[in-house]
């Protein structure tokens, strides 16, 4: 199957000083500069593409950035905004912190990923996870599924929850949507997963464990193709610059939209393990992370919402939970008529009175 | 008795040093003090400021010091000069006077680690950062005799 993944390859650098040794010898060469926003902002902007984007092009990204973050600060009160923008050429970077009040952009190349993303569903209730383990709840309201759904996600920790990040483990717990057209050999369906991605390489000394953002758009485009967008951070390509992600053990609020203002957006709020991407201030900060299309896909309807905890692995074993409450579409809460029939892959899911949804993934501990 | 001194303070830095990192490279260069390998593990983040874990640097340089596990606070002090950092702040203080920091002390992974430069320096040593290839480097550190 072919697959035109689109990928971020954070590489740049923040030079915010040469104590000891220049920070751009931390990763490949990237030149910064200055570009002044409509707002008359001096935004420091990292370059680490290839082809240098036209100052135009990161004048109108800078400007959908500081609308979307002047947006949420208007709703909630973080220290750190993030807003991601992706496109097929490019992954844009903007954030906002108390220290870097005025704002950074980081501009780095979209590329083909060294490992996929994928732990999809196939079919039947149990083993239907293809490349690991775990569980999923839909949740389907029929007639209309709505535009959003939110879901505060208590996120594992330590060893004795979650999976250690190696060659053959890697964990994710994650919202999304699914669209199947049922007509012209499924061309046209739509699956997309948002959530986090644990890594244990975090921090400013490389050691911290944290959960870091990661969204996956897939269309089909053909009768055995899927187009695929992606952004993550993979270890590969952002030890530069990417170094904070989301606290285990803290709860991060979970939005997804299929179609805001026409674009897939995700949206997260919670605590994080650094102040800004490149951990120069390292501690528990609240954070608003957001990504988008740059796209307007104008996604018209979904079958469902989704909620998982997986481990994708090479020999079907791994360890992770996730706990979704507050589970609610369009922000009212979901009754219980609209959950579907869980799937578990060495997982359980269960659902208490309240609709919250835990999902325990053990493969030493469930053998279906 | 000046030898046995500098032979303890680099076994020193072996004990609690964090990981062990079997070869050198940007993120982590080799450390030398007055011309011999340290076991002092370094590490270099994004910012350029090499951090150390605590207790091996300070006993290094020969200071004494105490750890507020409340605060978050370590205080080291000798001959006069007393230094102060706290985790997650960018202000350090060199006897009560305050320093803007370009990266923060902090803890990660139970180790608690420091600004190297700022303490060799204010402790009365010098530190310089050579690229030895594309991929390394080395910092040596020049303490007082």
């Amino acid at each position: 199957m072919y697959r035109k993944l689109l990928y971020s390859s954070i590489l740049a650098t923040s030079i915010f000083s040469l104590l000891l040794a220049p920070a751009a010898t931390f990763a490949e060469p990237a030149t910064s500069g200055t570009l002044t926003a409509a707002d008359g902002k001096k935004v420091k902007v990292v370059h680490s593409e290839k082809m240098k984007v036209a100052d135009v092009k990161l004048k109108d990204v800078v400007t959908k950035a500081k609308d979307a973050v002047k947006e949420e600060k208007a709703k909630s009160k973080s220290e750190t905004y993030d807003y991601i923008l992706f496109d097929d050429q490019q992954i844009y970077t903007y954030e906002e912190t108390p220290t870097s009040p005025d704002g950074e952009l980081v501009v780095s190349d979209a590329t083909t990923p060294a490992q996929t993303f994928s732990a999809m569903a196939t079919s039947g209730q149990t083993d239907f996870i293809d490349d690991g383990v775990g569980g999923k709840q839909k949740i389907s309201k029929i007639g209309s599924v709505g535009s959003y759904l939110s879901t505060v996600l208590k996120l594992p920790t330590g060893s004795s929850q979650v999976s250690d990040v190696s060659s053959s483990h890697s964990p994710y717990n994650y919202a999304g949507f699914e669209y199947t057209n049922t007509a012209n050999s499924g061309i046209g369906s739509w699956q997309s997963d948002m959530g986090l991605q644990y890594y244990q390489n975090l921090g400013f000394s490389g050691t911290a464990s944290g959960w870091k953002p990661i969204l996956t758009l897939k269309q089909k485009t053909g009768a055995d193709t899927w187009t695929a967008y992606q952004i993550n951070f993979d270890s590969t390509y952002n030890q530069a610059q990417y170094h904070n992600g989301f606290k285990p053990g803290t709860s991060t609020t979970i939005y997804t939209y299929y179609n805001y203002n026409g674009k897939v957006r995700m949206k997260l709020t919670g605590t994080t393990i650094c102040q800004d991407m490149a951990c120069n201030v390292s501690g528990d900060y609240s954070n608003t992370t957001i990504m988008e299309s740059n796209a307007a896909w104008n996604i018209t309807k979904i079958d469902d919402f989704k909620l998982l905890s997986t481990v994708v692995s090479s020999n079907n074993t791994g360890l992770n939970k996730a706990v979704y409450s507050s589970i609610k579409v369009d922000g009212v809460a979901v009754p219980s008529s609209y959950f579907l029939t869980p799937q578990q892959d060495h997982a359980l899911v269960t659902r208490d009175s309240s609709n919250t949804v835990t999902i325990d993934v053990n493969s030493s501990l469930y053998t279906f | 008795m000046k030898k046995v001194l500098i032979a303890s303070l680099l076994a020193a830095t072996v004990i609690g040093s964090g990981m062990a990192h079997a070869s050198s490279s940007l993120e982590h260069p080799s450390i030398y003090v007055n011309g011999q390998k340290s076991a002092l593990n370094g590490v270099v983040p994004p910012s350029g400021s090499t951090m150390v874990p605590f207790r091996p640097v300070f006993d290094l340089v020969g200071m004494n010091v105490s750890f507020d596990d409340k605060t978050k606070i370590v205080t080291a002090t000798k001959e006069g000069v007393e230094i102060k950092l706290q985790a997650g702040s960018l202000d350090g203080y060199v006897n009560g006077k305050k320093v803007h920091l370009n990266q923060t002390p902090g803890i990660e992974n139970n180790v608690f680690y420091v600004n190297l430069r700022f303490i060799i320096e204010n402790a009365g040593g010098s530190v310089t950062w050579k690229k030895i290839s594309a991929d390394d480097a080395e910092i040596r550190i020049t303490l007082p005799e």
